[in-house]
């Protein structure tokens, strides 16, 4: 007879090491400053369990010594890097919103070129913000490769994919993915673009090809600025990560950034009530999106 | 004024792209003067959404009287839209703007008196007060509710008699009364809600929103009394008014400190009540079936988890109480929305060893060990759907239940993508006392990410396991 | 099934006793403060009636209306308007707009209630 037999003696949820209120309150005015990202008082667990990772990785004695080295550390540049990959959030999938790709490839697209005119060469620029391990931006190549470029002769796309980790772009640049990643995503596809090795799913380079990706803070208006011209922005899930004052700024950057007639998309959760005035509403099938008239 | 700021001032005005204008409004935010407010207020007319928007943005960062009384002829402007924006940016510019209103609440035109009257109620001070009494007897009834629920919003107890007056004079403005006095809060109107209740039941029928909003008020400032009122007239009302009454004795009996309202004919009520829209009623409804043992309430709590985060705060520790929360929850899974799962597999996450402990001697004694076997199977089954937060929970449930079968179970989370998770793993297998332990997290030593391979050379190396290479 | 209705207000008060209102007739009702919520809302809901005020910040009841008269899932849904506004420019507006009823403040329950039946029916 086997009884179930419990062998943690007490729960292992918060390893690493304890973090006291007083630096959880320093940790998240210094990440905010940087990045516009809020950590809500119930996501102490989070920045505890990894950065209590980071502290103990170099050595380290407590998390005063930890934001020193951030602040006015002669390695801080580097140190810095791991810590954007610390403090994100990554989770994301092929086709994870599926009414959006629908709306896109469907509506939004149509209506950007019939807004063009007849051009024989057309560009489309998308930019995926907040791309994560690439998969938003390569679903979106995808997609081109497979509806879009029959359908319009001479339409080219160039997808630009951005993140504040340099671990992720890294990831999404290699184009290497697993089962979690792929697991929503339509059988032709997976055949058709992906080489499969073992565990590993390998992006083909027909798609590599049509994206690039690069190093943002949303929050960085300077940089922000230097993003212009795009026919659609995708900045998904995202949002949620700030207080209303930073997505006020980081969605009038997104405003800025697209041409006239652009749409900008976010989470099918999210909202851009009380953040901004500036777009109008478009309903879909079991999305909306926001134009830039 | 600068001669840069001139430049962008002439830009809003007459420039021709909109996104140049716009960027000439953003630019505008906080520039002292009274000219780039008079443009930035002109510009909220501008007819490019994105050059309103900036326009907006950028006098409230302004702020200051200057820029309330450069807007606050818009609200008895022609086009709604304008209206609109610049009460938004009244109410945001907050009890600056009030002196620029007042003198509104006069005008003659009634839509903008209500306007005027709706703003300063939004803004929130209860400094106008002695101005908008006198639009109680506002020839337009419009105004009146307006300035009723003005008046509430300013809890200004200086309003109450002025209050009661217009309930007995205007019958619609009832219900906007009875909640502004519940909004002021003061227990001394509690005599005239109560005196009032009875009557509005008799009225029921053509009009149930008066005693809803006397029910809520009572539920917010009354005392004994009330609660006796509520009591007895609980069989003479249904569905949401029931559910709402419930709810305001939960309120007053938490207020004198007294047990919640029990009994077996309340047992359904409460039942009623947790599934209504408003989370508050949901909040009371959980911490009276607290006192209610079976399964039934059982799963009707695990039913009401994973819809407002404020309802799980209340319905959790309820649930982490009660007995078969374990075997209940387990049945219910696979039945349950998205949504819901996440929740209940959290509330699993965080059953303590002492509740486990609790549940094992029930199982054995009653003869259903297998409980344990078919809640690791439960949620072991979520493992593929589950978000981020949701595995690392997975995980530490699964290991509490069974850390026999939790080991074995790993191999499936060695692929997961997710490399913090990768580590939290780790950090759990060094953590429990399993021979297997070491093998396991030597598995990790290949892992494609850096920080995984260093966790788990680092763990090795602090457990003294021997380190020889793997075939 | 029971009805779905959704009540468009920037008054939290309106919201509340509109909602109470119909929902004791066995009306599911959901609730938005102006526009943009409401359009926000749309695409998790089966929506069987549109009750709305015209005076509401970030997108007012008339933008409301015409959004939702060019959805194609929504472009039949009756609406009521339900406001203190009762210039004849608004009513105009309404009508050319193509909503089907307008209901003027202070509202009377009956009123609301003979209104809505006029276009949906409670289930019991």
């Amino acid at each position: 007879m086997t009884i179930a037999s419990p062998l943690m003696a007490k729960p292992p949820m918060t390893p690493g090491v304890k973090m006291s209120e007083e630096m959880f309150r320093m940790l998240r005015e210094f990440i905010y400053q940087l990045t516009g990202i809020y950590f809500q008082d119930n996501k102490k667990y989070l920045l505890e369990g990894r950065i209590g990772k980071r502290v103990q990785l170099l050595g380290l004695n407590s998390y005063d010594d930890y934001l020193q080295l951030l602040k006015y550390g002669t390695h801080k540049a580097e140190e810095l890097r791991h810590f954007y990959d610390a403090i994100t959030i990554n989770e994301t999938f092929f086709f994870r919103n599926e009414p959006q790709f629908e709306a896109f490839e469907q509506t939004l697209v149509p209506a950007i070129l019939a807004r063009r005119g007849s051009l024989t060469r057309q560009k489309l620029r998308v930019w995926s913000a907040a791309s994560s391990s690439g998969e938003e931006a390569h679903t979106i190549a995808m997609l081109y490769l497979e509806r879009l470029r029959t359908k319009y002769q001479g339409l080219e796309l160039e997808v630009v994919g951005t993140d504040i980790s340099t671990a992720v772009l890294e990831t999404a640049r290699k184009g290497v993915y697993r089962e979690y990643s792929i697991r929503n995503m339509p059988n032709h596809y997976l055949e058709k673009y992906f080489a499969i090795e073992d565990v590993r799913y390998l992006l083909r380079d027909e798609v590599k090809r049509l994206v690039r990706f690069d190093h943002m803070n949303l929050y960085d208006q300077t940089r922000m600025r230097q993003m212009t011209n795009f026919d659609v922005i995708f900045c998904c899930n995202v949002l949620i990560y700030f207080d209303t004052q930073s997505k006020i700024q980081v969605v009038s950057n997104l405003y800025n950034a697209l041409n006239r007639g652009g749409y900008l998309f976010i989470g099918y959760a999210e909202s851009l009530h009380g953040i901004s005035t500036a777009f109008k509403l478009e309903n879909f099938p079991k999305t909306v999106a926001y134009k830039k008239e | 004024m600068t001669p840069e700021i001139r430049n962008y001032v002439a830009i809003l005005l007459s420039g021709t792209d909109p996104d140049v204008r716009r960027r000439a409004a953003e630019e505008l935010a906080a520039a002292p003067g009274l000219a780039p407010i008079t443009a930035l207020a002109a510009a909220l007319e501008d007819e490019s959404k994105g050059v309103r928007d900036a326009a907006g943005r950028s006098l409230l960062a302004t702020g200051g009287i200057a820029v309330a009384r450069a807007i606050v002829e818009y609200i008895g402007h022609t086009n709604i839209v304008t209206r609109n924006l610049v009460a938004e940016l009244l109410v945001k510019l907050g009890d600056t703007s009030i002196p620029a209103i007042l003198p509104f609440l006069e005008h003659r035109d009634r839509d903008v008196r209500k306007f005027a009257v709706d703003i300063l109620g939004l803004i929130g001070s209860d400094e106008p007060t002695p101005r908008i009494l006198p639009l109680l007897h506002d020839p337009d009834d419009n105004v009146v509710v307006s300035a009723v629920e003005a008046l509430g919003n300013m809890q200004s107890p200086g309003s109450m008699q002025g209050l009661y007056e217009t309930y007995d004079r205007y019958e619609y403005a009832r219900p906007a009364v009875a909640e502004a006095l519940g909004k002021i809060g003061s227990g001394d109107a509690e005599p005239f809600l109560r005196d009032h209740f009875r009557k509005s039941l008799d009225a029921l029928a053509t009009d149930p929103v008066t005693p809803f909003a006397i029910i809520e008020a009572l539920g917010v400032l009354g005392g004994s009394d009330a609660l006796a009122e509520l009591r007895q007239t609980l069989e003479a009302v249904k569905g949401t008014l029931r559910s709402a009454s419930l709810n305001a004795m939960v309120h007053i009996s938490e207020r004198l400190g007294r047990a919640l309202p029990a009994g077996e004919g309340l047992k359904d009520d409460y039942l009623l009540a947790l599934k209504e829209r408003d989370p508050a009623v949901r909040i009371s409804a959980v911490k009276g079936l607290s006192a209610y043992s079976g399964s039934d309430v059982t799963e009707a709590l695990i039913h009401s988890l994973g819809v407002s985060p404020d309802v799980d705060a209340v319905a959790v520790p309820a649930l982490l109480q009660r007995d078969d929360t374990l075997h209940v929850s387990t049945a219910a899974l696979e039945h349950l929305l998205q949504g819901q799962r996440k929740a209940v597999i959290g509330l699993l996450g965080r059953l303590t060893m002492e509740t486990i402990h609790n549940v094992m001697r029930k199982a054995i004694s009653s003869g259903d060990e297998a409980v344990f076997g078919r809640a690791f199977a439960a949620i072991a089954a979520q493992w593929g759907a589950a978000d981020e937060e949701t595995r690392a929970v997975i995980v530490d449930a699964l290991f509490r239940l069974d850390g026999d079968r939790a080991v074995e179970f790993l191999d499936a989370i060695r692929n997961d993508p997710d490399p913090w998770l990768r580590i939290h793993v780790i950090e759990v297998i060094a953590a429990i006392a399993d021979p297997r332990a070491p093998e396991f997290i030597a598995r990790f030593l290949q892992d494609d990410d850096e920080m995984v391979r260093e966790v788990a050379m680092g763990t090795l190396q602090n457990k003294g396991y021997d380190l020889a290479p793997q075939t | 099934m029971g009805r779905t209705i959704l009540a468009v207000d920037d008054s939290a008060t309106v919201r509340k006793f509109v909602s109470v209102a119909l929902s004791m007739q066995g009306f599911a009702v959901v609730t938005a403060c102006d526009g943009m919520d409401a359009l926000e809302k749309l695409p998790n809901q089966q929506v069987d009636l549109v009750i709305t005020d015209l005076n509401m910040p970030n997108m007012d009841g008339f933008e409301l209306i015409k959004a939702l008269r060019e959805h194609p899932a929504y472009k039949d849904v009756p609406v009521i308007i339900l406001t203190s506004l009762t210039d004849d420019d608004s009513k105009e507006r309404g009508t050319d707009l193509g909503v089907n009823s307008y209901v003027v403040k202070p509202f009377s329950l009956e009123k609301i209630q003979y209104e809505v039946s006029k276009y949906v029916s409670w289930v019991d």
